[in-house]
């Protein structure tokens, strides 16, 4: 589904942001990219969202490449930042319908959705309210929700439970794992390794750009718990 | 085609805070957002007001030695300098520092598509001001002189073509020195 190959972002100023970085996310996992602040997480998910370009290395979506076919490799997956900037004088529902709109969703199919997840998020009530009106976790669930109403089949998150109240990280959880259950696959950033340790099947340590680990949670883990494993690494690779 | 539609159709619905005095559910917001919009449009009927007492000085001081076309070619003069002023501004920030880029380019729109609106925008934008200035500047001129239908459609086909050429020149001044950033 995601294919990175030898992937090397490097900023302005020389840095290194990600380094020869290499990682296959198949259909059906739910792939937790775990790492320090500035290790490289968001970046990656940046330039495999076509947000950012790349110095070397390919990404392929669902065996296209984004730098060569980018349009059809965005039809087919949603990003959904840290920090969504959505437009603040947009109701929720003008903004839902905007991006309907882009991925060419029918009406039948976008009120279908549009409800549906709208109603498990508990944010019904608030669709029809300015976005400037919403807290964070509320302007979360509608990217959640924007996200979610084009049925990706590969669903890019950068610490997507930040702002979720304990009611909504459930449900976005349940969320995740029904789309995975469904053939789909989601490449998530998170900073909560428990979270990580009980919702993914498949796990990458990034440290200062480079994959230090990846593989199975079994195989990351190994005896010990996600944290102790994590902590390790970054202390002492 | 339908992309540039709605991303047109979107930047638009923020316009004048219109979508914030009909929606919010916030007396304070809402006040202030009408209270915004009021205030844009005192400036729209000033800038009119303001425009028609200056043509008609132009017209009653040059327009009687230079002729009345001078009422337009001094008033098209003006617009594509606020038409340039306007682009240089603002280009930069609506062309390559958007707040909503990442969102922008993380969806399935062609780049020439995601410029196209963008400039569409920046044109419409450009338009409103022209015609602010424009149109009363017709209206002197139509009273001083008669005119005929041939005058009323290149007058506007013209008032329509007025921004483009400031908004070329500006836009090329806005990516010379993005290029001299990166």
């Amino acid at each position: 589904m995601l294919r990175i190959e030898q992937l090397t972002k490097i900023y302005k100023g020389g840095k290194k942001a990600v380094d020869n970085l290499s990682l296959h996310v198949e259909a059906g996992d739910i792939y937790g990219f775990i790492g320090h602040n500035g290790a490289g997480k968001t970046t990656t998910l940046r330039a495999c969202a076509g947000i950012i370009e790349f110095d070397t290395g390919e990404i392929y979506i669902n065996g296209h490449s984004i730098v060569h076919e980018p349009v059809l490799c965005k039809q087919q997956m949603a990003f959904i930042p840290d920090n969504p900037d959505l437009y603040q004088y947009l109701t929720g529902v003008q903004y839902l319908n905007f991006i309907c709109d882009i991925y060419g969703i029918s009406q039948k199919d976008r009120e279908l959705r549009i409800n549906d997840y709208s109603k498990r998020l508990d944010l019904y009530e608030n669709l029809g309210d300015l976005i400037s009106s919403y807290s964070h976790g509320m302007k979360q669930k509608l990217a959640v929700i924007a996200a979610l109403s084009h049925k990706p089949k590969l669903l890019l998150l950068d610490e997507p439970f930040v702002g979720l109240d304990p009611s909504a990280s459930f449900t976005l959880k349940t969320i995740m794992q029904e789309m995975c259950a469904e053939g789909n696959a989601i490449f998530f950033s998170t900073h909560v390794l428990e979270v990580a340790e009980k919702l993914c099947n498949k796990i990458a340590i990034i440290k200062d750009g480079k994959l230090i680990r990846s593989g199975t949670t079994a195989e990351v883990r190994g005896d010990e718990s996600l944290e102790t494993v994590f902590l390790e690494l970054i202390d002492h690779e | 085609m339908n992309n540039i539609l709605s991303l047109v159709k979107l930047y638009y619905t923020g316009v004048l805070g219109i979508n914030k005095v009909i929606h919010s559910k916030d007396q304070k917001e809402k006040r202030n957002a009408l209270g915004t919009s009021a205030l844009i449009l005192l400036t729209v009927v000033m800038l009119i007001v303001y425009v028609f007492i200056y043509c008609f000085g132009i017209a009653d001081s040059y327009g009687v030695i230079a002729g009345y076309q001078v009422i337009i070619a001094m008033m098209m003069a003006m617009t594509s300098v606020m038409c340039f002023i306007n682009t240089a501004l603002k280009g930069s920030g609506m062309l390559f520092r958007s707040h909503d880029d990442d969102l922008l380019t993380s969806m399935p729109i062609p780049f020439s598509q995601l410029i196209t609106a963008k400039l569409i925008n920046l044109y419409l934008f450009n338009l409103f001001f022209s015609a602010f200035i424009m149109i009363p500047t017709v209206i002197v001129y139509s009273m001083r002189v008669a005119v005929g239908l041939p005058f009323m459609l290149f007058t506007t086909v013209g008032i329509l073509c007025i921004p483009i050429l400031p908004m070329i020149v500006a836009s090329g001044v806005s990516i010379l020195i993005e290029l001299f950033n990166r």
